[in-house]
């Protein structure tokens, strides 16, 4: 059975992308071209990256990464482009993310509060809000 | 008479609210100038805050005189003549409370929320009249008298301009129906305005997937009986033409995108009738495909053109590039119970992505078959940050997904029974099931628990363990009884959409006792064992409804292995399937097939896992009435292989539909395998062919399912042991 | 029918009220509410009605009762605001949303309407006793719905949707600067950029966590990935076995902390002003 290929994220079609320039285009230019980018560095606004990805899905195995690609759009102090760098999937890194989680209060659903809320609240509607 | 200072407001008539109260909602105070256009202000402050009855502001010399009539305090409420609608359900829509103050506008205003309430449960011949009972200290009793009126039934649903079907047909696709005697228990039969022109809606999707493409609901008009007793709904309809399927075309307006390879996702062939369901899952195929090959941004939109002299309509699927709008946000709210990653892993879409909105209707129905919700709205709205970005909203509202439920019935195989069942299909908002059910009935006793996680490893992965305990009185079939206690854990997941493969580890302990024959067939069975088994299995499922199919086909292939420990060594195979054809309106003609192989590894098959055909598997035998037999006792013994088909063809008998009443006629044929047995010489067996014929009716009554079959043994060996009539009745409520 | 009918025979307010006390104190205050409510329907003009309305609510609310207490409450805010008591109304208003925030896995209503009527009790009564800990509150409110915004951030990172993740992330780093969330925030984003191969940006977003938070454990972990190249700094002791996801008898996930003992629900509480009359 064939797998389902997904595009995810923003991968700006090429012919626009060639028309970013070093050194001339500023962030409108590259607005106006690209569109708005996936991420922008923290702090400093100074970076802008477009990330896309391809998956290719079988049934119910975890789709696997075909291709990934980030543009990095790099400005310099005055806000024009100083740098055009492509990161491929190669470039990457397999991180094992952090189990450790920092905790949160709340209500917390309990069996015999659920059997209880079910009665009580979809019953009446929630007067007011 | 402007100028000077106003040295003090003086507030007079105040009885319950302080004087600071009133001067707070005053725009003028003490110190500042005279001036008519702030008191003006001021006096309509306070009418405002609707406490007073009368306000009257006038000048003393410096000093500002704000008389106030205080609106009167309600002491209680009352309802009465309310039969159909409790006073509860009553009091919450009323929005004065006692203890509030009374005014004329909030009365009538609850009088219309009261009514209003009366006319959706189709009481439009109700009155509401508010009384004013006195009381001192400035405090009134609020009493509503209530005339109900008989409830506003639908008398009659007429049709105008109904060629093609004919008035019962296309009221069956109503959701409002005519009054009649059994439907005491919904409430269809009431008039709802709302549920008229959801009909409309359904009149129209009816046409147009039957191929009428110009058809149109000219009006619908509900007339009050003379007696305000009953409506009369007639539609007046132009059907128009009945069209065909013409030339079904790709118009590609992608770069390098080549039709011809999207021309087999067309399925509709020239000369079928015309079908709007059909040509909306061809466009989320097409979407789907042309997304695989890369281009995220995409509109495709069915250009329908007809031709009205030949009755053919040409369909163009116009597939353009989509405007480059990425989804920043997904937001759930009103997810009171459910958890937001149940409810956000059943999205196509994730944020970041491309906008696309046949993936946003895909998600938006993924939702709905949750079944989890009263109403799940997905809507996007424009993002404030940026003009190329959009904010997909997800409004739920949940609904009880806990079920209780009861049953009592009889079936000439079990005798009678009941059963009780609790399940929850969102436990804990995890989207987790669990369900907890016994039956006790008098040949057989089950106790089941199980759990079932539908992303399992946050994948599409179902999995789950069931417990169960089972005792079966088998003394009229083999003349033993069997006690099975045990539990399995189980795997499931969709290969492709119609195939599904699923895995299943079982542990269970079978244990023979009470025997009452001399058959030593039997008794050397006695005593228990344990089974430890690997069971896997396919499934290609093509039917178009699970529950009652009509059209399609189904495959399931399964096999077994048992000898991972436990006592028991054997390997099983089943293969069952099923064809269904739609013959004619409701005519259903369904060929199905159930068969089964066992082989023993170095050992005998124990009888609890041999194969016993009759009864459900063959009518017009009895249960376990087919197969190898005890010569001298008669007790069945069960045969190592079975193969047994059906074909039956189902058929309504005349009566309208809303009775639920079908008739079918059927033929069953089968056999069964040798009893792998040490010397077989005391045993009756042949595998020769059974097959009976017969006649049977199903009825979906008020009370439950009701089916009765009457079968007549065709073919039959001498000590097959044969039964006329099987009943069953069951009831869930 | 509906619950007994009490006998409402027409006593002196004076006793009406002082019973209805004596009810609060002995913790019955389902029956406490309903007898302050009868000192407001006989005796609505007297100067015990206001204070009996007040205390109805207070009663509810001591009962979990939230919806009753909030219709009360609004009542006696819209008959009474210029009322000395009115702070305090405004605050068991934002109490009664307070204490129904559900955990972040879940819709967060409650906690938008408890951050706005608490946030009206500080821009209304600054210097009223209860400024301080409404003020309190709301941090813990908007803490929680950095809760939120993180446990669907975490979501997407476990099904490798890494761009979703880091933009939730980055949300939390950028306006919920003063939760408790930004240090793991602010760790999964150098993960994810290290992940997408921007080390530089991983980099930086380490030393500005180093920074502001030298001593969390997070810096550690990302020093870790960032600095020494070690791309599984909790050596997969965390892993999230397969039985997670089974569990239905208790939360996989670690047990959070319990609320901190409420002092406005103890009656023994400084807050129980209704000493003071």
């Amino acid at each position: 059975c064939t797998p389902i290929v997904e595009l995810r994220g923003n991968l700006p079609p090429p012919e626009q992308l060639s028309q970013v320039v070093v050194g001339k285009s500023s962030r409108d230019d590259v607005q106006s071209l690209l569109g708005t980018p996936s991420n922008i560095s923290p702090f400093d606004d100074d970076a802008w990256y477009y990330v896309s990805t391809v998956t290719e899905r079988v049934s119910f195995f975890e789709p696997d990464i075909k291709e990934r690609k980030v543009i990095a759009v790099l400005f310099d102090r005055s806000g024009t482009v100083r740098a055009l760098e492509t990161k491929g999937l190669a470039e990457g890194h397999d991180v094992i993310p952090v189990g450790r989680e920092t905790p949160t209060a709340g209500q917390e659903m309990t069996i015999l509060k659920q059997l209880m809320g079910n009665l009580g609240r979809f019953s009446k509607p929630a007067q007011g809000q | 008479d402007d100028g000077g200072r106003v040295r003090s407001v003086v507030v007079q008539g105040t009885q319950r609210i302080e004087a600071e109260t009133v001067k707070s909602y005053m725009t003028i105070t003490d110190g500042d100038q005279f001036d008519t256009e702030r008191v003006n202000r001021s006096l309509k402050a306070l009418f405002n805050t609707g406490l007073f009855a009368d306000v009257a502001i006038r000048r003393e010399g410096d000093q500002l005189v704000v008389r106030v009539v205080e609106n009167p305090i309600i002491n209680r409420i009352a309802f009465e003549g309310n039969r159909k609608i409790k006073e509860e359900q009553l009091s919450s829509e009323a929005q004065l409370k006692s203890r509030t103050v009374y005014t004329r506008s909030k009365v009538q205003a609850d009088v219309k929320r009261i009514l209003d309430l009366y006319r959706r449960n189709g009481r439009f011949a109700a009155t509401v009249e508010p009384k004013i009972i006195q009381l001192e200290q400035n405090r009134v009793d609020l009493v509503y008298e209530i005339s109900e009126g008989d409830p506003t039934y639908v008398r009659r649903i007429s049709f105008v301009g109904n060629r093609r079907y004919d008035e019962s047909k296309l009221r069956e696709t109503l959701q409002t129906k005519e009054e009649r005697w059994y439907r005491f228990l919904s409430t269809d039969d009431t008039y709802d305005p709302d549920r008229v022109t959801y009909d409309r809606e359904l009149l129209r999707r009816f046409y147009l997937k039957q191929g009428f493409a110009d058809f149109r609901v000219a009006s619908a008009i509900a007339e009050l009986t003379p007696n305000r007793e009953g409506f009369f709904i007639t539609y007046t309809i132009e059907e128009g033409e009945r069209y065909r399927f013409g030339k079904s075309t790709i118009n590609a307006g992608l770069r390098d995108l080549k039709p011809e390879e999207l021309q087999p996702i067309i399925v509709s062939r020239e000369g079928d009738w015309y079908n709007a369901d059909q040509v909306e899952d061809i466009v989320q195929k097409l979407t789907d495909a042309v997304g695989t090959k890369g281009y995220a941004f995409v509109d495709i939109r069915p250009q329908v053109n007809r031709n009205r002299e030949t009755k053919v309509i040409d369909v163009t699927y116009d597939i353009q590039e989509g405007p480059r709008v990425f989804v920043e946000r997904i937001d759930i709210t009103g997810n009171v119970r459910t958890l937001d990653k149940v409810i956000r892993r059943e999205f196509k879409l994730v944020e970041g992505d491309a906008f696309n909105t046949a993936k946003l209707r895909r998600s938006r129905q993924r939702l709905k078959d949750l079944n989890f919700f009263e109403k799940a709205e997905v809507t996007n709205v424009p993002s404030e940050t940026a003009p190329d970005r959009t904010v997909i909203k997800v409004e739920v509202q949940e609904k009880s997904t806990g079920e209780l439920s009861f049953g009592v019935g009889w079936s000439s195989q079990i005798g009678p029974m009941i059963e009780a069942s609790i399940r929850e299909r969102n436990l804990l908002g995890r989207g987790q099931d669990i369900t907890l059910s016994s039956m006790l009935a008098s040949k057989r006793t089950q106790l089941n628990f199980s759990f079932t996680e539908p992303y399992f490893m946050e994948r599409e992965i179902a999995a789950g363990f069931d417990a169960y305990a089972i005792t079966r009185e088998l003394t009229d079939e083999s003349s033993y009884d069997s006690r099975t206690i045990g539990g399995n854990l189980r795997l499931g997941y969709q290969i492709s959409e119609p195939l599904r493969q699923d895995w299943k580890y079982t542990l269970k302990q079978d244990k023979v006792y009470n025997v009452t024959s001399t058959s030593i067939y039997i008794l050397d069975q006695l005593g228990s064992r344990v089974t430890s088994s690997v069971t896997t299995g396919m499934t290609y499922d093509k039917r178009d409804s699970r529950i009652e199919p009509g059209e399609g086909y189904f495959i399931r292939v399964g096999a077994e292995g048992a000898g991972l420990g436990g006592d028991i060594h054997f390997v099983r195979g089943t293969l069952s399937g099923g064809q269904y054809y739609t013959l004619d309106d409701q005519v259903v003609l369904a060929l199905t097939t159930n068969n089964g192989y066992i082989v023993g590894l170095g050992e005998r098959v124990h009888i609890t896992d041999r194969f016993f055909v009759g009864g459900d598997t063959l009518r017009g035998f009895a249960s376990a009435g087919v197969g190898p037999r005890d010569k001298t006792t008669g007790d069945s013994l069960g045969g190592v292989w079975m193969v047994t088909g059906s074909a039956q063809v189902k058929f309504p008998i005349g009566l309208p539909d809303e009775f639920g009443v079908s008739g079918q006629v059927f033929t069953d044929a089968g056999t069964v395998g040798s009893a792998d047995v040490e010397n077989s010489n005391g045993v009756q067996q042949g595998s020769s062919l059974r097959m009976s014929s017969g006649i049977g009716v199903s009825w979906k009554s008020p009370m439950g399912p009701v089916s009765l079959d009457l079968g007549v043994p065709l073919m039959k060996e001498s000590y097959d042991k044969t039964e006329f009539l099987k009943f069953n009745f069951g009831t869930k409520f | 029918c509906a619950d007994k009918k009490e006998d409402y025979v027409e006593k002196p307010v004076e006793e009406l009220y002082n019973g209805a006390m004596d009810l609060m104190d002995k913790n019955e205050y389902q029956r406490a509410a309903k007898q302050f409510e009868e000192v407001e329907r006989q005796h609505p003009y007297s100067a015990w009605a206001t204070k009996a309305q007040l205390m109805s609510s207070y009663a509810l609310y001591e009962r979990n009762k939230y919806d009753e207490a909030l219709i009360g409450l609004d009542r006696f805010i819209q008959l009474h605001p210029g009322n000395k008591d009115a702070a305090y109304a405004y605050y068991l208003k934002g109490l009664c949303y307070y204490e129904q925030i559900s955990d972040v896995g879940r819709d967060q209503k409650m906690t938008e309407q408890a951050l706005k009527s608490l946030q009206e009790v500080v821009d209304r009564f600054p210097a009223s006793p209860y400024a301080r800990d409404a003020r309190l509150k709301i941090d813990l409110s908007r803490d929680h719905m950095a809760g939120k915004e993180m446990s669907v951030g975490r979501y997407y990172l476990s099904t490798k949707q890494y761009l979703a993740a880091l933009n939730r992330f980055k949300i939390v780093s950028e306006q919920f600067q003063t939760t408790s969330h930004v240090p793991e925030a602010l760790h999964r984003m150098v993960e994810i950029y290290t992940i997408l191969g921007l080390e530089d940006e991983a980099r930086r977003t380490a030393a500005v966590l180093g920074h502001n938070f030298p001593g969390s454990d997070w810096y550690q972990d990302s020093y870790a990935i960032s600095v020494e190249g070690d791309h599984d700094p909790s050596k997969s002791l965390q892993q999230t076995s397969w039985t997670d996801s089974l569990a239905f008898w208790s939360d996989g996930k670690k047990k959070a902390p319990p609320p901190s003992e409420d002092p406005a629900k103890t009656s023994g509480g400084w807050f129980n002003w209704a000493k003071f009359w």
